[in-house]
Protein backbone atom coordinates (compact mmCIF):
# COMPACT_ATOMS: atom_id res chain seq x y z
CA UNK A 1 0.00 0.00 0.00
CA UNK A 2 1.56 3.06 -0.95
CA UNK A 3 -0.09 5.12 1.40
CA UNK A 4 1.27 3.12 4.42
CA UNK A 5 4.63 4.45 2.88
CA UNK A 6 3.91 7.98 4.90
CA UNK A 7 4.08 7.65 8.59
CA UNK A 8 5.30 10.98 9.22
CA UNK A 9 1.98 12.14 11.12
CA UNK A 10 2.05 9.10 13.12
CA UNK A 11 5.49 10.41 14.80
CA UNK A 12 7.52 6.66 13.01
CA UNK A 13 10.02 6.91 10.88
CA UNK A 14 9.06 6.97 6.97
CA UNK A 15 10.79 4.17 5.26
CA UNK A 16 13.18 6.82 3.72
CA UNK A 17 13.99 7.85 6.78
CA UNK A 18 14.70 4.11 7.93
CA UNK A 19 16.80 3.33 4.91
CA UNK A 20 19.22 6.52 5.49
CA UNK A 21 19.36 5.12 8.80
CA UNK A 22 21.40 2.25 7.17
CA UNK A 23 23.28 3.76 4.39
CA UNK A 24 24.09 7.18 3.58
CA UNK A 25 22.41 9.03 0.39
CA UNK A 26 25.84 10.80 -0.42
CA UNK A 27 24.20 14.15 -0.83
CA UNK A 28 26.40 17.05 -2.03
CA UNK A 29 25.41 19.61 0.08
CA UNK A 30 27.63 22.10 -1.32
CA UNK A 31 25.42 21.90 -4.42
CA UNK A 32 22.24 22.49 -2.62
CA UNK A 33 23.70 25.02 -1.20
CA UNK A 34 25.16 26.62 -4.75
CA UNK A 35 21.38 26.41 -5.75
CA UNK A 36 19.63 27.99 -3.04
CA UNK A 37 22.07 31.16 -3.83
CA UNK A 38 20.61 31.34 -7.40
CA UNK A 39 17.06 32.57 -8.32
CA UNK A 40 14.68 30.10 -9.45
CA UNK A 41 15.18 30.69 -13.29
CA UNK A 42 19.34 30.32 -12.74
CA UNK A 43 17.98 27.16 -11.36
CA UNK A 44 16.14 26.07 -14.07
CA UNK A 45 18.69 27.44 -16.75
CA UNK A 46 21.09 25.11 -14.74
CA UNK A 47 19.18 22.18 -15.25
CA UNK A 48 18.26 22.53 -18.76
CA UNK A 49 22.09 22.51 -19.34
CA UNK A 50 23.10 19.94 -17.83
CA UNK A 51 19.73 17.64 -19.92
CA UNK A 52 21.06 19.20 -23.13
CA UNK A 53 24.71 18.55 -22.23
CA UNK A 54 23.91 14.79 -21.16
CA UNK A 55 21.37 14.24 -24.26
CA UNK A 56 24.18 15.25 -26.21
CA UNK A 57 26.50 12.59 -24.91
CA UNK A 58 24.51 10.38 -25.18
CA UNK A 59 23.98 10.91 -29.35
CA UNK A 60 26.01 8.36 -31.39
CA UNK A 61 29.51 9.65 -32.70
CA UNK A 62 29.60 9.77 -36.22
CA UNK B 1 14.97 17.75 -25.78
CA UNK B 2 11.69 19.20 -24.22
CA UNK B 3 11.69 22.93 -24.02
CA UNK B 4 10.59 23.41 -20.46
CA UNK B 5 10.07 27.18 -20.85
CA UNK B 6 8.16 26.94 -23.72
CA UNK B 7 5.48 24.37 -22.82
CA UNK B 8 5.05 26.58 -19.89
CA UNK B 9 4.27 29.62 -21.74
CA UNK B 10 2.10 27.37 -24.03
CA UNK B 11 0.04 26.58 -20.85
CA UNK B 12 0.23 30.40 -19.35
CA UNK B 13 -0.96 31.44 -22.73
CA UNK B 14 -4.44 29.90 -22.39
CA UNK B 15 -4.77 30.12 -19.09
CA UNK B 16 -4.60 26.31 -18.26
CA UNK B 17 -4.87 26.14 -14.27
CA UNK B 18 -1.52 24.03 -13.40
CA UNK B 19 0.79 22.97 -10.79
CA UNK B 20 4.43 22.09 -11.79
CA UNK B 21 5.27 18.97 -9.88
CA UNK B 22 7.89 16.39 -10.15
CA UNK B 23 11.84 16.84 -10.79
CA UNK B 24 11.13 20.50 -12.72
CA UNK B 25 9.40 21.83 -9.37
CA UNK B 26 12.33 20.19 -7.41
CA UNK B 27 14.97 21.51 -9.38
CA UNK B 28 13.12 24.85 -9.01
CA UNK B 29 13.40 24.69 -5.40
CA UNK B 30 17.03 23.93 -5.52
CA UNK B 31 17.18 20.43 -6.06
CA UNK B 32 20.10 18.75 -8.56
CA UNK B 33 18.88 16.04 -10.31
CA UNK B 34 18.44 16.53 -14.00
CA UNK B 35 14.95 15.76 -15.71
CA UNK B 36 14.09 15.51 -19.52
CA UNK B 37 10.10 15.86 -19.18
CA UNK B 38 8.03 18.75 -17.39
CA UNK B 39 5.30 17.03 -15.21
CA UNK B 40 2.11 18.99 -13.99
CA UNK B 41 -1.04 18.62 -11.98
CA UNK B 42 -3.89 20.04 -13.81
CA UNK B 43 -7.25 21.23 -12.62
CA UNK B 44 -9.85 18.56 -14.22
CA UNK B 45 -12.82 21.20 -14.54
CA UNK B 46 -14.80 21.08 -17.91
CA UNK B 47 -13.18 25.12 -18.20
CA UNK B 48 -9.40 23.79 -17.72
CA UNK B 49 -10.04 21.10 -20.18
CA UNK B 50 -11.03 23.41 -22.95
CA UNK B 51 -7.96 25.59 -21.95
CA UNK B 52 -5.77 22.04 -22.18
CA UNK B 53 -7.19 20.96 -25.39
CA UNK B 54 -6.72 24.26 -26.76
CA UNK B 55 -2.96 25.10 -25.48
CA UNK B 56 -1.80 21.60 -26.77
CA UNK B 57 -3.42 21.18 -29.73
CA UNK B 58 -0.70 22.67 -32.04
CA UNK B 59 1.49 20.70 -30.60
CA UNK B 60 0.39 17.78 -31.60
CA UNK B 61 0.81 15.65 -28.62
CA UNK B 62 0.54 11.63 -29.04
CA UNK B 63 0.86 9.09 -25.93
CA UNK B 64 4.34 8.95 -25.23
CA UNK B 65 5.51 5.04 -26.05
CA UNK B 66 2.02 4.02 -27.66
CA UNK B 67 2.49 2.47 -31.33
CA UNK B 68 1.95 5.49 -33.41
CA UNK B 69 -1.12 3.25 -35.43
CA UNK B 70 -2.71 3.86 -32.60
CA UNK B 71 -5.63 6.11 -32.31
CA UNK B 72 -5.32 9.50 -30.13
CA UNK B 73 -6.98 12.40 -31.11
CA UNK B 74 -6.29 14.95 -28.59
CA UNK B 75 -9.84 17.14 -27.22
CA UNK B 76 -11.68 18.02 -24.23
CA UNK B 77 -13.83 14.64 -24.06
CA UNK B 78 -10.05 12.34 -23.99
CA UNK B 79 -9.09 15.10 -21.27
CA UNK B 80 -11.90 14.46 -19.49
CA UNK B 81 -12.16 10.71 -19.55
CA UNK B 82 -8.81 9.88 -18.41
CA UNK B 83 -6.85 11.67 -15.81
CA UNK B 84 -3.42 11.37 -16.57
CA UNK B 85 -1.34 11.59 -19.76
CA UNK B 86 2.19 10.53 -20.57
CA UNK B 87 2.11 12.67 -23.71
CA UNK B 88 5.15 13.41 -26.40
CA UNK B 89 4.04 17.09 -28.04
CA UNK B 90 6.37 19.23 -30.70
CA UNK B 91 7.96 21.02 -27.65
CA UNK B 92 8.88 17.51 -25.66
CA UNK B 93 7.70 15.20 -23.31
CA UNK B 94 4.79 16.63 -21.07
CA UNK B 95 3.06 14.51 -17.98
CA UNK B 96 -0.47 15.78 -16.88
CA UNK B 97 -1.42 14.41 -13.88
CA UNK B 98 -5.05 15.13 -12.69
CA UNK B 99 -4.33 12.95 -9.56
CA UNK B 100 -0.97 12.69 -8.07
CA UNK B 101 -0.43 9.70 -5.51
CA UNK B 102 -0.04 10.94 -1.94
CA UNK B 103 -1.41 14.36 -2.79
CA UNK B 104 -4.85 14.04 -4.55
CA UNK B 105 -5.88 16.78 -7.25
CA UNK B 106 -5.20 19.86 -8.47
CA UNK B 107 -7.26 21.28 -5.13
CA UNK B 108 -5.35 19.42 -2.87
CA UNK B 109 -2.15 19.73 -4.98
CA UNK B 110 -2.67 23.55 -5.54
CA UNK B 111 -2.48 23.70 -1.45
CA UNK B 112 0.62 23.09 -1.38
CA UNK B 113 1.72 25.30 -3.89
CA UNK B 114 3.32 28.27 -3.71
CA UNK B 115 4.48 30.85 -6.61
CA UNK B 116 7.63 31.37 -7.81
CA UNK B 117 8.79 34.05 -10.75
CA UNK B 118 10.27 32.41 -13.61
CA UNK B 119 10.60 33.70 -17.02
CA UNK B 120 9.06 36.74 -15.23
CA UNK B 121 6.02 35.61 -14.32
CA UNK B 122 4.33 34.37 -10.98
CA UNK B 123 4.50 29.81 -11.45
CA UNK B 124 2.70 27.70 -9.06
CA UNK B 125 5.08 24.95 -7.89
CA UNK B 126 4.73 22.35 -5.31
CA UNK B 127 6.57 23.05 -2.33
CA UNK B 128 9.00 20.84 -0.94
CA UNK B 129 6.67 19.95 2.13
CA UNK B 130 4.23 19.02 -1.10
CA UNK B 131 7.27 17.28 -3.41
CA UNK B 132 8.42 15.42 -0.22
CA UNK B 133 4.59 14.12 0.41
CA UNK B 134 4.05 12.93 -3.33
CA UNK B 135 7.57 11.04 -3.31
CA UNK B 136 7.27 9.03 -0.05
CA UNK B 137 3.73 7.75 -1.92
CA UNK B 138 5.21 7.07 -4.97
CA UNK B 139 7.84 4.74 -3.20
CA UNK B 140 10.48 4.13 -6.27
CA UNK B 141 13.89 4.27 -6.15
CA UNK B 142 14.50 7.34 -8.16
CA UNK B 143 12.35 9.32 -5.03
CA UNK B 144 14.66 7.78 -2.64
CA UNK B 145 17.77 10.10 -3.41
CA UNK B 146 14.88 13.15 -4.08
CA UNK B 147 13.89 12.16 -0.57
CA UNK B 148 17.81 12.48 0.22
CA UNK B 149 18.06 16.07 -1.09
CA UNK B 150 14.46 17.48 -0.06
CA UNK B 151 15.15 16.96 3.40
CA UNK B 152 18.65 18.73 3.09
CA UNK B 153 16.75 21.72 1.50
CA UNK B 154 13.93 21.93 4.01
CA UNK B 155 16.14 21.82 6.97
CA UNK B 156 17.77 24.50 5.05
CA UNK B 157 15.03 26.09 4.67
CA UNK B 158 13.94 26.36 8.29
CA UNK B 159 17.51 27.73 9.18
CA UNK B 160 16.49 30.36 6.56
Amino acid sequence: MQGDRDEDESGALTWDQRIFQLIDPGIDISLLEENLRRTPDERLARMIAMAKFIESARKPKP
Amino acid sequence: MTDIHALIATLRAEQVRFVVIGAVALSLRGGTRVTFDLDVCYERSRDNAERLERALAGLHPRMRGAAPELPFVWDRTTIRSGSNFTLTTDLGDLDLLGEVTGLGGYAETAALASELLVDGEPLLVLTLAGLERAKRAAGRAKDLIDLAEIGALRAREGEG
